[in-house]
């Protein structure tokens, strides 16, 4: 069977497909930001509670009261991206998401977070594999899985490990901000939560070259000096991990956010390369159909710059220098 | 089309969405309404110094927050991700239309949980003012969340002019949007009332839960009460058809109005219960039996809203089943199997028909059905089909009730579909074989002509005649009844027809009863009976649909003459084949199961109480009803117009086997009603009497003349025949306009065609075959034979068992007087006839 041929026909898009990249990259990074939090903060509540060390109590508490937040706008902020991936991918991800979807529907009802991304990463590599599609022909009950995609297991790592450093250096700020309310041995724990983000980044070396090694070998080398805007935005995510996890040595938690945040919006265009390069040879966003209507996406500018207005008054409202009940 | 269809089985159709929706649309309106419940009890609270109050909203607010961000969220993510499983080709229009309103509604719901967030972790930690305006930011959030989502599920209802401009103002600013946001903002916040009796009757103290709970009263009862004219303006918002479709109670989604109208005064007597018994178990049992009726009340309403959209996801622009409306002349014309992508067979054969039909009960029908699972199973509803049934029911889907969208596909397509669910989903083989008839010899040798002084010819004037097997359920008529009609000739030179001086009687089947007397009639100048015992049974009780009738001519009780013909009656009606039921165990034709299945049939779709009616023991008659001219119920059609105009929707496009279906014609059954020479040459019904398409639309026609408005509401389905133009056929009443024969026999000479043309119908009953005579008096059919078994004709169970009179005054199975047999009645030869032109010519279609 000709796969071009099962791939569906896309409907138009309101406004140039660049603007929405960019919306998908924005509130991507901003979903990983959160994602990574949650689950590096999760997997290291896990492990403290496996270790059933009095000393790691506090931070299990702590941890357990801020997921709830975290998972809230991780939902909230994976929304987004999920929107506008279907707006510029749509005839992939649909179908993807039929071929598999009991696990996909699953992703929702199953709590446990590491299904969940597990799932996830399943269903975004069958989205860039149509070829793999023809198997619905026998397979038509959803059940499908991409298992034998190579570069599977290396790239759930990959954001695991990631979920793990950035879930550290939430830690290390939380035990940091706790450290200026006069916390006992808040400057040890937030120590060992820095631990955790070099030692995770350290590994994280180790699972992206496998997983750069999985990547076909006409993908991979528009990375190592094929295409010139490829390989310098992957040149410029590695040097901004190791000037991270230098920084994180270091101990210099906010410079090493800032650094981490930067490499995480380098490496989430490196994805979006990635992407691109498998669809290359059936389509390319740029072919989208557009039917201009520029109205809606200034009412979602404007309401977008209001909510923020009333967010930072409401921040405002809730933590101004006077407003604080005195007992 | 565009996209592969997930192939689910238990859990097919809209079960997955209608489980997660419902609870997501509870919870979510819960939040909005929920919002304005919080800061309005938190200020009342203040304002009357209660600090019990205040701290209600707290702990009223924790719980707030676990149900509507935590689950709100991740059900309406959950909701997404179903749409887009189910019905990805509309979730993608969706998506692209709306993409900044959903994208607006992403930042409004962010806002909401920031609010939300600060509103609990802050309270008591900041000052009143503050707070309560977080809180009204919540309320403010909540509610622009609910204008977008609001704006595209009115959307998906009444589209208005996006279906011509794609505007995105125009789809967002629909017909129904602002009613809808009316009723659901009134909604919303009834809700939030009645979830907080969920809370407020947990509290301890006395007066503090009875105040909260007299707090809670209000905040459901007059939202509900404001509900009330939105819901009114939301109605007058939708289109003719859906307002019609509520109306009408169509019968899909009368379940739904009922589910919405009947949990109402469940809602109002728990909260009578919870205010009255203000103590213990009681007061918190009917708190949680008022958020179920709120359950299903919401739940309710959505149903009727997504049934009034029926057979649409988007109205007018993509059927529920995903195919978009554009698509279907071109799915209608290359067939759906080479239109969709996601398919393995394009080309549909014997080997493949199952695959192939498997593939298309994928594509049309598992978007609403499941096969054995809780929502909208295929299995109880297909059930009683045969192949053929099913054929028939998926031609005529979605036509008449308008709820299911029509098929689409080729002929060929459609049988594949009929029989991959009669074969494969009910494991059922198709076409029962053919009935052995065992053979009933009949005594046909003729009267010798020299000694024979007397010519007795007898017809029946209905060659077949059908009747109900389980009257005790329905029947068509009264009673079965037959006329016989009986003419003497005293042969002579010029033979006397005998009309007076002699009597003549009957028997049935030899010798049943006592003999009946036939009564001389000036309109026919025959003797006329009218037979009321009619069984389709032998003296020793087997099945035999054509029992005999001896008629015997006395004068001074000297018998004159004698002959026998058959009375044609069968139970043998085809129902069962669409309408389900074994055999009878009686004899051919339907079971009691069949026939109640008719009745529920037209209960449903009539919304009729005949099921009810019989089990209180008074069986139901079809013409009690569907008279053609009954004064009381001037839109009711007649019962032929009903049945065939009904059934001609289904059964279009078929030919003669459309006939079949239902009367005892078929070449199989155990009746083989259609006997005559004309079968015996090859012509089918429709050559005399058009297709059923042309039959139905004929009647119709007459009943749409009377006003009858149901009658244009069939016929505009009508089309499949290319002889029919309902601008052109004229209209026929049932019984009185049939075919005549000189339409093809033009003066009395063989035929150029076989095709009979239409609309040149007989004008009276008078003119029909049955009745009249030719010039010299004597009978049509006492000559030709009955209608359908004209002479020669071959009857199944023994092959001159309706030639007998022929046979026994002319000594042959042909007309009588034909080929120059004047002697029957004539004792000399004649120069030349006066009963018709050429009625002594040569017969043409020898044996």
């Amino acid at each position: 069977m000709e796969f071009a041929f099962l791939v569906p026909a896309p409907d138009p898009i309101p406004i140039p497909w660049m603007w929405l990249q960019g919306l998908l990259l924005a509130t991507f990074v901003l979903h990983l930001l959160f994602m990574n939090a949650m689950l590096g903060t999760g997997i290291i509540a896990l492990v403290a509670m496996f270790r059933r060390r009095a000393s790691d109590l506090p931070v299990a508490k702590a941890i357990s009261t801020t997921l709830p937040t975290l998972i809230a706008f991780t939902v909230n902020t994976g929304v987004a991206p999920l929107l506008f991936i279907h707006v510029l991918y749509g005839q992939f991800i649909f179908t993807s998401s039929i071929l598999m979807a009991i696990w996909w529907l699953s992703a929702v009802g199953i709590l446990l977070i590491a299904y969940y991304a597990a799932y996830l990463s399943n269903n975004m590599t069958l989205m860039l594999s149509p070829g793999r599609w023809s198997r619905y022909l026998d397979i038509p009950g959803g059940s499908l899985l991409n298992l034998a995609e190579p570069m599977l297991i290396p790239r759930y790592l990959h954001f695991v490990t990631a979920s793990v450093a950035v879930g550290g250096l939430v830690m290390a700020w939380i035990w940091q901000l706790k450290g200026r309310k006069g916390f006992a041995d808040a400057e040890e724990k937030s120590r060992q939560a820095m631990g955790w983000f070099t030692g995770a980044t350290a590994v994280q070396f180790a699972v992206g070259t496998i997983f750069l090694f999985t990547l076909p070998r006409g993908i991979r080398s528009l990375f190592l000096g094929g295409e010139a805007t490829a390989t310098f935005l992957f040149a410029a995510s590695i040097t901004g991990a190791i000037v991270a996890l230098y920084l994180g040595v270091r101990r210099k938690i906010r410079s090493c956010t800032a650094a981490t945040v930067t490499t995480i919006i380098l490496m989430a265009l490196v994805r979006d390369r990635v992407r691109q390069a498998f669809l290359a040879p059936i389509f390319s966003p740029a072919e989208l159909p557009v039917a201009l209507q520029t109205g809606p996406f200034v009412l979602f500018l404007v309401s977008l710059t209001l909510c923020i207005a009333a967010v930072m008054l409401m921040i405002r409202l809730a933590f101004g220098r006077r407003q604080e009940i005195r007992p | 089309m565009n996209y592969p269809i997930w192939e689910r089985t238990l859990a097919g159709g809209g079960l997955l969405i209608a489980v997660i929706a419902v609870v997501h649309v509870y919870v979510a309106h819960f939040a909005v309404g929920g919002g304005f419940f919080l800061v309005v009890t938190e200020w009342m609270g203040y304002r009357n110094k209660r600090p019990d109050i205040v701290a209600y909203v707290k702990t009223h607010s924790l719980f707030f927050l676990l149900v509507t961000m935590v689950f709100g969220a991740i059900t309406g993510v959950g909701i997404w991700f179903t749409i887009s499983l189910l019905s990805p080709g509309v979730t993608s229009i969706l998506i692209h239309t709306f993409v900044f309103g959903w994208a607006t509604e992403w930042v409004f719901f962010a806002g909401e949980i920031v609010a939300l967030l600060l509103y609990w972790y802050r309270f008591g930690k900041i000052s009143e003012k503050n707070h309560l305006a977080i809180g009204l930011f919540y309320v403010l959030f909540g509610w622009l969340s609910l204008f977008m989502v609001n704006g595209i599920i009115a959307f998906m209802l009444t589209p208005g002019r996006w279906l011509e401009t794609g505007n995105f103002w125009d789809g967002f600013f629909n017909p129904s949007m602002w009613p809808s946001l009316g009723y659901r903002t009134c909604i919303a916040l009834m809700f939030a009332g009645i979830f907080g009796f969920v809370t407020a009757v947990f509290i301890k103290d006395d007066r503090q839960r009875k105040t909260l709970v007299n707090w809670c009263v209000w905040w459901t009862v007059i939202p509900f009460i404001l509900s009330c004219p939105f819901l009114f303006w939301y109605f007058k918002a939708l289109s003719p058809d859906q307002q019609e479709m509520i109306l009408r109670l169509s019968p899909e989604l009368s379940d739904a109005v009922t589910f919405f109208v009947f949990t109402i005064p469940l809602l109002f007597i728990g909260i009578v219960v919870m205010v009255a018994r203000s103590r213990g178990g009681v007061q918190k049992t009917a708190a949680f039996v008022v958020l179920l009726a709120g359950l299903g009340y919401m739940g309710g309403f959505e149903w009727l809203r997504e049934g009034t959209r029926r057979p649409y996801l988007i109205y007018g622009h993509t059927y529920s089943n995903g195919i978009a409306v554009d698509q279907e002349t071109a799915i209608n014309e290359a067939g759906i199997l080479k239109t969709a992508r996601w398919v393995n067979h394009r080309e549909i054969s014997e080997e493949n028909m199952l695959a192939a039909g498997r593939e298309i009960f994928r594509l049309l029908c598992i978007s609403c059905h499941s096969v054995g699972g809780p929502a909208n199973d295929i299995l109880p509803l297909t059930n009683g089909f045969g192949a053929f049934g099913m054929d028939a029911q998926l031609s005529g889907q979605g036509k008449l009730s308008g709820y299911m969208p029509r098929f689409m596909g080729t002929e060929q397509d459609r049988m594949a579909l009929a029989r991959f669910i009669v074969e494969a989903l009910h494991g059922k083989k198709d076409a029962p074989p053919a009935v052995e008839i065992e053979p009933r010899p009949v005594d046909v040798s003729p009267i010798d002509p020299e000694t024979n002084r007397y010519v007795l010819l007898v017809a029946s004037t209905l060659g077949m005649h059908e009747f109900s097997g389980a009257p005790e359920i329905w029947s068509l008529r009264p009673s079965p009844r037959a006329t016989i009609r009986a003419q003497l000739i005293r042969r002579d030179e010029t033979p006397e027809h005998v009309m007076d001086g002699v009597s003549l009687t009957y028997t049935v089947s030899d010798n049943q009863g006592t003999p009946g007397e036939m009564i001389f009639s000036d309109a026919h100048m025959a003797f006329s009976a009218q037979i009321n015992t009619l069984t389709p049974k032998d003296e020793d009780g087997r099945f035999n649909p054509y029992p005999l009738v001896t008629v015997t001519a006395t004068e001074d009780d000297r018998i004159l003459a004698r002959t026998r013909i058959t009375l044609p009656v069968t139970t043998e009606m085809g129902c069962s084949s669409c309408h389900g039921g074994n055999a009878a165990s009686t004899g051919p034709g339907m079971n009691e199961e069949t026939a109640l299945n008719v009745l529920r049939a037209h209960d449903r779709r009539s919304r009729t109480a005949l099921v009810r009616q019989v089990s209180k023991g008074m069986p139901v008659t079809c013409t009690a009803c569907h008279e053609s001219d009954a004064a009381d119920a001037p839109h009711r059609l007649n019962l032929s117009s009903a049945m065939h105009g009904f059934h001609a929707v289904y059964l279009s496009g078929k030919g003669s086997e459309a006939c079949g279906a239902c009367h005892a014609v078929g070449n199989t059954g155990a009746t083989r009603f259609y006997r005559g020479i004309h079968h015996e040459i090859g012509l089918e019904c429709s050559n005399c009497h058009g297709t059923m398409a042309d039959v139905a639309a004929s009647l119709l026609m007459a009943d749409s003349e009377r006003g009858k408005p149901s009658a244009g509401r069939i016929m505009k389905w009508l089309t499949a025949s290319p002889k029919t133009d309902a601008k052109e056929i004229a209209g026929r009443r049932p019984w009185v306009n049939l075919p005549k024969c000189l339409n093809c026999h033009v003066d009395f000479q063989p035929p150029d065609t076989d095709e009979a043309p239409l609309n040149n119908w007989s004008q009276s009953e008078a003119a029909l075959f049955r009745s009249r005579t030719d010039d010299a008096g004597i009978l049509c059919i006492n000559c030709h034979g009955s209608p359908h078994a004209l002479y020669p004709a071959t009857n199944p169970y023994n092959l001159d068992r309706d030639n007998i009179p022929a046979f026994q005054f002319q000594g042959s199975p042909y007309p009588i007087g034909s080929d120059g047999g004047c002697r029957v009645c004539h004792t000399a030869v004649m120069e030349e006839t006066i009963h018709h032109f050429d009625a002594s010519a040569a017969f043409r279609n020898t044996r």
